[in-house]
């Protein structure tokens, strides 16, 4: 690798580490398509 | 963040009578709202707003007819006003919301609660529509008879909320011991009599009747008439899905090819080098493959908000209720259905408002075949590429025809899979329906900005976070490993991604999907609208020629075949391409057998309506 090639590594890391986060957090609410009505995160969804 | 020292207010009452609403104006949130019942199947709470000035918290509870609970959402009502859901849930205060323009239907749940000994005041909400109409209240005498505050109120209109925070701060009592609230079943005798009172409470209350809803009688008598109303529902579907197209053509072009020619900008500016290759083939093209059909969306979101603000929404549920029934579902599961065309996660979490529990199973079973907006990304990029866009019958666009098609067989698929669960005795206890027609009212425009506001916002954070993140393992894979000095073959078919390819290839080959479509097809699985990401970044990548930043639409057309892109249409009718789905299935039905079983059943179907669509129309082409 040259140059600022190196720079993919860090970036591939955090995109790993996002995916694995969402994939593993069981946030399947915040995983959805995004229609209305879910979404805040301040709610807190008690059942 | 919510405090929990602070006094917990429940707000209860009927089903579609404003609650939600009211705790959006109450606290600053912005949960769903919409004019047909059974929006709320959940509890959710947050602080009343700081200018509001009361430390207090808000709950939003699901609307109950009763406290005799008749499904599961009524049943969380109930659970938690008789604190069978732990202690720290149960409110101090309730603020029982009434419908001013209904009051006969809404008054006995208020006479209910009075008898179960809650502090409490009432929230008069509607006033406005009760005001058009001419309808006239002697608030005093309600005061007295309920014995608390009543407070008019209109949540949409944001009228009433202060003196509301206010009732329910001085309704507080602190002596009152919640624990010692106790609940039995009303007996006939009991809810004859408290039908009694309502009527005695209405002589005394109801100044001036107005004329409630006279329009709304006279609007209904053709949209639910027995002929003309399910014609109606279809022209008012179709015009939907044509407005996709023809509205949300010229924005979806112009946001393409401005990603196009940032594409190429960066390309030209930056260095060459990996990191020039991420953003532009793994970031810029992967993202903006499917941020382009951000108007689409909106489109048919905008279109769906303005129908369920008017109350067109409810009366379609009921046009539905037959066929719905022959299918082993009722006329409730319409709501969820429909919301399925958002997102099949909370439509499965809607259909707690089923009050049979084989029917609540069999909406929940069949939601994810309603065509979602995921899909509507890939639908839309492989119409555009693929359906001229000619006219029929020199009105109709063909591209729109298409798109309703694919819906319409989204929504047959389920009443098919319905069907099929029913002939397998799973599911169709008939059960009864019973749904509230709201008045018709004009869409307030506030809640369908919200609305759109709230779907374009989350649309783009899950372009930003997941499917970002997800184009960028895709690039790696699709780059990594390097291909050999004497490569013969562009570089992706020495990648991990090119080997996994050639992997999955064998099953989709029969079905018609080259090896490009198998890769972009593995991170299509987490969820639908990635697969356009996806081939964003794979015919990105697998260019040779780097200054190529042609629009994606314009790749496919070379290197597919029109049964290919039919195949793939037809896949993505029944693809089980979304975890979340899955997994809210798991927890909702409780049932780890049943989320594998529809997952297979679902994945075995998308391949053979791809593998008949690609044979039959290879005969043709």
């Amino acid at each position: 690798m040259t140059g600022t090639d190196w720079l993919v590594v860090p970036v591939i890391a955090i995109a790993a580490l996002v995916v694995l986060r969402k994939l593993f957090a069981g946030q399947a609410k915040e995983e959805c398509g995004g229609c209305s009505s879910c979404q805040s995160k301040n709610n807190k969804i008690t059942r | 963040m919510s405090d929990s020292s602070k006094i917990l207010v429940g707000l209860v009452g009927h089903p579609n009578c404003g609650k939600t609403a009211l705790f959006n104006v109450l606290t600053g949130l912005r949960q769903k709202v919409a004019n047909y019942p059974g929006v709320t199947v959940e509890c959710v709470e947050s602080d009343l707003r700081s200018d509001l000035g009361h430390p207090l918290r808000i709950l939003d509870l699901p609307g109950a007819y009763s406290l005799n609970p008749h499904s599961e959402d009524e049943r969380v009502t109930h659970d938690v006003l008789l604190g069978e859901m732990g202690a720290e849930l149960r409110p101090s205060v309730l603020i029982v919301v009434l419908d001013a323009t209904n009051l006969r239907l809404h008054l006995p749940i208020a006479l209910e609660i009075r008898a179960l000994g809650y502090p409490m005041c009432v929230a008069l909400n509607m006033m406005d529509m009760a005001s058009a109409t001419g309808m006239k209240f002697d608030l005093g005498a309600l005061e007295q008879l309920l014995g608390c505050r009543v407070v008019p109120t209109a949540a949409t209109r944001n009228e009433g909320v202060p003196a509301l925070a206010e009732a329910a701060a001085a309704a507080i009592q602190p002596q009152f011991d919640k624990s010692a609230v106790r609940w039995t079943p009303s007996t006939r005798e009991q809810i004859i009599a408290r039908r009694r009172q309502v009527e005695d409470i209405l002589r005394r209350v109801v100044v001036s009747p107005g004329h409630p809803a006279q329009l709304t009688a006279q609007i209904d008598r053709t949209l639910l008439h027995p002929f003309w109303g399910p014609l109606i529902l279809l022209a008012v579907i179709f015009s939907i899905f044509q407005a996709v197209f023809n509205l949300g053509a010229i924005p979806t072009d112009v946001l393409d090819g401005l990603v196009s020619a940032f594409a190429a900008w960066t390309r030209e500016k930056l260095a060459a080098g990996l990191l020039t290759d991420l953003l532009v083939d793994g970031i810029i093209s992967g993202v903006g493959a499917v941020v382009v059909f951000l108007p689409q969306i909106l489109i048919l979101f905008g279109c769906l908000l303005l129908l369920e603000d008017s109350g067109y929404m409810a009366r379609a549920a009921f046009l539905m209720d037959r066929i719905m029934g022959r299918v082993g579902l009722s006329g409730r599961s319409v709501l969820p259905l429909v919301s399925g065309f958002a997102c099949a996660v909370p439509a499965i979490i809607g259909a707690r408002s089923i009050q049979s529990p084989e029917q609540r199973l069999a909406t929940i079973l069949v939601t994810p075949l309603m065509t979602c907006s995921a899909r509507l990304p890939v639908y839309t990029l492989l119409i555009a590429a693929f359906i001229p866009n000619s006219l029929v019958a020199g009105i109709f666009g063909l591209q729109g025809i298409v798109l309703t098609s694919l819906y319409v067989a989204g929504a047959l698929s389920a009443f098919a899979f319905a069907a099929l669960l029913k002939s397998f005795k799973l599911t169709g206890s008939s059960g009864y329906f019973l749904l509230e027609l709201p008045t018709y009212r004009l869409p307030s425009l506030r809640t369908v900005y919200r609305g759109l506001y709230e779907r374009a916002r989350a649309f783009l954070i899950r372009a930003g976070t997941l499917i970002l993140s997800i184009m960028v393992l895709l690039w790696a894979i699709s780059t990594f490993p390097r291909p050999p000095a004497d490569a013969t073959q562009s570089a992706i078919h020495y990648s991990l991604a090119g080997k996994l390819g050639s992997v999955v290839a064998p099953v989709l080959e029969p079905i018609g999907f080259n090896w490009k479509i198998s890769v972009a097809m593995i991170p299509g699985f987490a969820a639908r609208e990635v697969l356009v990401s996806a081939l964003g970044t794979v015919y990105a990548v697998e260019s040779e020629n780097s200054e190529d930043t042609s629009q994606l639409t314009e790749r496919l057309k070379e290197d597919w075949s029109l049964p290919t892109a039919l195949a793939l249409l037809a896949w993505y009718i029944f693809a089980p391409q979304c975890l979340a789905t899955f997994a809210v299935m798991q927890r909702e039905t409780r049932s780890l057998r049943w989320t594998v079983l529809s997952f297979g059943v679902f994945l075995l179907l998308a391949w053979v309506a791809a593998f008949f669509t690609f044979r039959i129309a290879g005969v043709f082409v």
